[in-house]
């Protein structure tokens, strides 16, 4: 799908402006790596979220992570769906999965985010590595 | 999800060209014995926070008096607990900071991890780490004579969704947990945070069906799998294999030769600091001794720093 309209933090969320409101979620890269998503843990409407803080935790294969806030601004809305149904995450990350809609303390905020090319060239390094990884572990079930 | 430094691919390869010219990386060993449910958990979470400002990785080896039950962080305190027959028992209940399932803490002994992920040769990805902790636990289990796998290598792991997770741990092995044959023998759990880990494990020298089943009525089956098979032939301790019950010291001292030879690590034997115990209270006051913590609801709302 086609992603213009979405900017991209270093920490694997998604932040996607919605009139005076911007959509926060997390990318198809953070939950693949998180595998079947369990459990959503995320703010209430009105609770204040910072940039790069803790805005909730997600649990996946008996890991729990923090979910990063790409930016600062207060939650006006929280996807209930995604809370009684998790792998709404794995399923459609950038529409249905959606976290929380915030009105942002400051709208350029947005404009040092990622765009997605640029977060399409991160997520490749990291694959890289983790491809490096997995024949690491290739090489030590074989010893 | 923690951000991958740009430079970091980097960094890492010539870590592992320059690894066999270095001195291996030094680790703290702390082997803090028996404490209770809320001192340990806290204590790990300490670690990690120890972790995050830069402290050298961590392998602690530690063990739960009294006995408790430790519920994942997400996990329901509902009526698969019985919270009056814990209590009656004389068995603690606590909350962890991880995910997974409950399990009750007797007759073990628990490792946990508190590492930066780039201070894992192999990487500080989820199933990159799991796999690397597990291949040191592997190798500790065979130095007692154990031959304990990944479950996810083999072929025994179970898929594990929001809608058919069993209450109890040892009930279904995950992907991430270890096994002989198909009995589950490693129950662990994560938590990431700010580009570091906490890694938590429980490794049964036996495990007691029906006590498992007085204080956790869930344990009867897989809950999803009504009639399946009882936990005594889903999971089983060391003793359960060895036919003999190694000591406390004697498994974490394989443990940690595990960890050493794998992970090509020093590890050095080390006390608590003053700072990570005060750390631990303060801890246990806000959290884990905490009865608003223990009965903290699964997938909820909450405020950003809750």
């Amino acid at each position: 799908m086609a992603l213009d309209e979405y900017r991209f933090s270093e920490a694997h969320t998604w932040a996607k402006p919605e009139g005076d409101e911007v959509r926060i979620g997390l990318t198809d890269f953070a939950v693949n790596e998180l595998g079947d998503i369990i459990f959503v843990e995320l703010p209430d409407v009105g609770a204040a979220i910072t940039a790069d803080d803790a805005l909730g935790t997600v649990e996946s294969a008996k890991a729990v992570e923090d979910i990063v806030a790409p930016l600062s601004g207060e939650v006006v809305r929280v996807n209930e769906e995604v809370i009684n149904a998790p792998e709404l995450l794995n399923e459609d990350p950038y529409q249905a999965g959606w976290l929380i809609a915030v009105t942002v303390n400051s709208p350029q905020d947005l404009d040092e985010l990622l765009s997605n090319d640029q977060y399409t060239s991160l997520v490749e390094e990291t694959d890289e590595e983790d491809q490096e990884e997995e024949e690491e572990d290739l090489f030590s079930d074989d010893e | 999800m923690t951000p991958l430094p740009a430079d970091a691919a980097s960094r890492e390869a010539d870590c592992h060209r320059d690894r066999p010219l270095d001195p291996r990386p030094a680790w703290r060993l702390l082997i803090t014995g028996p404490a209770e449910g809320a001192y340990n958990m806290a204590l790990d979470e300490a670690l990690l926070d120890g972790a995050i400002a830069g402290g050298r990785p961590v392998l602690r080896i530690y063990a739960w008096q009294p006995p408790a039950v430790s519920l994942g962080y997400f996990q329901q305190l509902d009526e698969a607990i019985d919270r009056a027959e814990i209590a009656r028992r004389g068995f603690g209940l606590v909350r962890r900071p991880t995910g997974g399932r409950a399990i009750l803490h007797k007759d073990e002994v628990t490792y946990s991890v508190a590492v930066r992920h780039r201070d894992l040769a192999a990487g500080g990805s989820l199933m990159g780490s799991y796999r690397t902790i597990s291949r040191a636990i592997e190798a500790g289990l065979q130095l007692l004579g154990v031959a304990a796998e990944l479950a996810e290598r083999s072929g025994h792991a179970k898929h594990q969704t929001k809608h058919n997770l069993p209450t109890v741990c040892f009930a279904q092995p995950a992907k991430v947990d270890m096994v002989v044959g198909s009995r589950k023998i490693v129950g662990s759990a994560q938590t990431r945070r700010a580009g570091a880990l906490l890694q938590h494990g429980s490794i049964p020298l036996s495990i007691d069906a029906r006590e498992h089943l007085a204080v956790m009525p869930g344990a009867s089956s897989t809950e999803a799998e009504a009639g399946g098979p009882q936990l005594d032939e889903l999971a089983c301790g060391i003793a359960d294999i060895l036919g003999r019950t190694p000591s406390f010291e004697e498994t974490a001292q394989a443990l940690a030769a595990g960890f050493a030879e794998t992970l090509a690590i020093e590890l050095q034997p080390d006390q608590v600091s003053a700072a990570e115990d005060r750390a631990a209270r303060e801890l246990m006051a806000e959290k884990y001794s905490n009865a608003a913590w223990t009965a903290k609801p699964g997938s909820r709302k909450s405020a950003p720093d809750a």
